[in-house]
């Protein structure tokens, strides 16, 4: 009888590594490139160098940015809006780690169907007819005989089988391989975290002055 | 692409998310927190600096896409 191929054997011959991995490792190494030129922009763009080889020293570029905020006076009125301003290194406003491979999805889909099936069907049918005939003379002295007869038999047989053999196997693989942006390396987080928390700005008092630093004073 | 960037306040420590873009075209960002009423933005002078650092930023970003 026919045998179905197994599932094993049906997806046996398939280069599932090369189509599951390919793709991703695409995106891997396009991530590594991106990296890589990110850490090259980083300290290119972000950083002011000074010295060489290993006393290379890197301070990050500041940025100058205005902090507003609104007054209300004691009696309840709106009074002339502070404005302060504090560096804030170049770094914290560049939006890093968006630059990389979102998501990569690879759906392998592959059905196999395989299905047997048979029909038999066979019918015999016999007939068989038999006839004779006999005559003998028997004759003893004077005395003469004949005999004479006949003799038929006759038989039928029939028979019929059917039968209906049906196999089907069906097998669906998926594959849903997901990548996912990861998030900026601990070490980057913790230097921007440190940058953007040394922003507070320096209170000044009535009286102080620092060029460039305030451009209108608290109201008291 | 979001360009969304998150600094801390420095008048509350709450957050204060600030847009690249919009912050190089002069825009205005408040902080998260409802009773601070702090909001910054760029300075005049840092514009150059900032726009340029962008610009690079966009060139890599563009490379990486089309690679
Ligand atoms: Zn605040």
């Amino acid at each position: 009888m026919t045998q179905l191929l197994s599932m094993a054997q049906q997806f046996s011959g398939l280069p599932i590594k090369a189509l599951i991995a390919a793709p991703l490792l695409a995106g891997a190494e396009a991530n590594s490139k991106m990296a890589l030129s990110q850490t090259e922009f980083l300290l290119k763009t972000c950083f002011n160098t000074s010295g060489s080889g290993k006393d290379i020293k890197y301070d990050p570029r500041m940025i100058n940015m205005v902090l507003t905020r609104s007054v209300i006076k004691p009696d309840g009125s709106a009074g002339t809006p502070v404005e302060t301003r504090f560096d804030l290194p170049l770094l914290t406003i560049l939006p890093l780690n968006s630059l990389a491979v979102d998501e990569i999805t690879v759906n392998f889909e592959m059905e196999v169907k395989s299905s047997f099936s048979n029909d038999q069907e066979s019918s015999s049918e016999t007939e068989s007819a038999a006839e004779g005939s006999f005559s003998a003379k028997v004759g003893y002295g004077c005395f003469s005989a004949e005999v004479s007869g006949s003799v038929s038999a006759s038989s039928k047989s029939a028979s019929s089988e059917k039968s209906h053999y049906e196999k089907s196997n069906s097998a669906k693989y998926s594959i849903t391989a997901h990548a996912g942006q990861l998030p900026l390396p601990e070490g980057v987080t913790t230097i921007i975290q440190a940058f953007s928390q040394c922003i507070a700005p320096i209170q000044l008092k009535a009286g102080d002055k620092v060029e460039g630093t305030v451009s209108s004073k608290p109201a008291a | 692409m979001s360009t969304y960037n998150e600094i801390q306040c420095p008048a509350c420590s709450g957050k204060i998310i600030i847009d690249t873009k919009l912050l190089l075209s002069g825009g205005n960002f408040s902080c998260t927190t409802m009773s601070c009423n702090a909001s910054v933005s760029l300075s005049n002078s840092s514009y150059h600096v900032a726009n340029s650092a962008m610009d690079e930023f966009d060139k890599i970003k563009t490379a990486a896409q089309l690679s």
